[in-house]
């Protein structure tokens, strides 16, 4: 760096100016500004990422880890929307269970075939309608039906009590294996369905664990 | 908000860079969470693009130090190095950064000049390269590296016939 070399905080506007500007005129002699300005333009303006694989969902995961992180008074525009969401349909699906006088346990019960087709089962539908929640080999695999808009299907797994336990991101199916902790520690899931980085549908929060509501 | 909008950049940027989803994940939510935590101190003069570019430049070339990824000097070094005998801390030694920066400048055009910057100070691939200055040769940014090392290599010892006291 040299006495003539400008705050590297100024090059961005600098690669703007004319050509015949001294201030311009010095990234033809300097490599490091030239350097510099290069690679904040490529910051700036990125181009064809198709080196990238699935930045997409990248990016959606980072949108979430970032509202999880960052405080409530500064969230991301779309967390606070979200945390209410998530709370008022935990809400809804709990007053949902008592009004209707329904346990899971007599759900799961009925279901012979040990398939929670939730979009199309009548009862089921009111606790996971979207979600498409089978059984595997002591898993559990979750599928969104219709990931024709999505770019990623974000599951997020909540306590008896509602507490957030972790969220996963996946291209629309979801599979639990028998040792996953979440299946033995999640009472209730929700999915969110992310297209361009913005959350674009959502499920109702559904129970996964009978008999632990 | 300005974090939402860069936050795709700031990943690009570091994806590119690192090389791993994961580890670009990790680094990006750090840069941000930084950012957020200073932005008290961001003095709002329509440079925040640079500003959070600084950064991210900055974390990733840590990153790549603590990776003992060659990076800076060391890398333009080593890429002299590498390809003659002799060990390459010679090299370290004999040449400060100031020598190397007016060597570089003095002795490579200005595509070799930026090719080696994205490669050696901002630790970009070669393809990356290639595709981004739209470099036509037929193996891309690889070739016009090998030029400039050749270049530098042939400079180095020039400059230490002519003054072995600098260099020795």
């Amino acid at each position: 760096m040299t006495n003539q070399c400008p705050d590297p905080l100024e090059l961005a506007e600098i690669v703007r100016l004319p050509f015949d500007d001294p201030r311009r005129r010095h990234l033809d002699t300097c490599p490091r500004c030239r350097g510099l300005a290069k690679a904040m333009d490529l910051f700036l303006e990125p181009g064809d990422t198709s080196d990238l694989e699935n930045l997409t969902e990248a990016d959606s995961e980072l949108e979430i880890r970032l509202a999880s992180a960052l405080p409530p008074k500064y969230d991301l525009p779309s967390r606070s929307r979200r945390r209410r969401s998530v709370l008022g349909l935990g809400l809804a699906a709990v007053l949902a269970l008592f009004a209707v006088g329904l346990s899971i346990d007599e759900f799961l019960h009925s279901n012979d075939d040990a398939i929670l087709e939730t979009g199309h089962h009548q009862r089921g539908a009111q606790f996971a309608e979207g979600v498409k929640v089978s059984e595997t080999e002591g898993g559990m695999r979750l599928a969104w039906p219709d990931n024709s808009t999505a770019d990623a299907v974000v599951y997020i797994f909540f306590s008896h009590d509602m507490t957030e336990l972790d969220r996963r991101v996946t291209p629309g199916i979801l599979v639990l294996s028998v040792n996953d902790p979440l299946l033995s520690e999640a009472s209730f899931c929700q999915a969110l369905v992310v297209a361009q980085g913005d959350t674009v549908g959502r499920s109702e929060i559904f129970s996964l664990a009978p008999g632990r509501e | 908000m300005l974090l939402s909008r860069y936050r795709k950049r700031v990943l690009i940027w570091c994806w590119r860079v690192i090389g791993d989803r994961e580890l670009a994940l990790d680094l990006s939510q750090e840069v941000l969470l930084n950012a957020y935590q200073c932005l008290e101190n961001y003095n709002h003069d329509g440079r925040f693009g640079a500003w959070l570019f600084t950064i991210a430049r900055n974390r990733c070339i840590s990153e790549l130090r603590r990776q003992r990824v060659p990076i800076d000097d060391e890398a333009v070094l080593e890429l002299v190095a590498d390809a003659r005998p002799g060990p390459d801390e010679e090299y370290e030694r004999q040449v400060t950064a100031q020598e190397l920066f007016r060597l570089i400048e003095e002795t490579l055009t200005h595509i070799e000049q930026d090719v080696l910057w994205l490669r050696c100070y901002e630790g970009l691939s070669v393809k990356l390269i290639t595709s981004r200055l739209g470099i036509q040769e037929g193996t891309g940014a690889r070739a016009v590296l090998q030029r400039a090392r050749r270049k530098l290599r042939w400079a180095l010892v020039k400059r230490k016939r002519l003054t072995p006291g600098v260099l020795e």
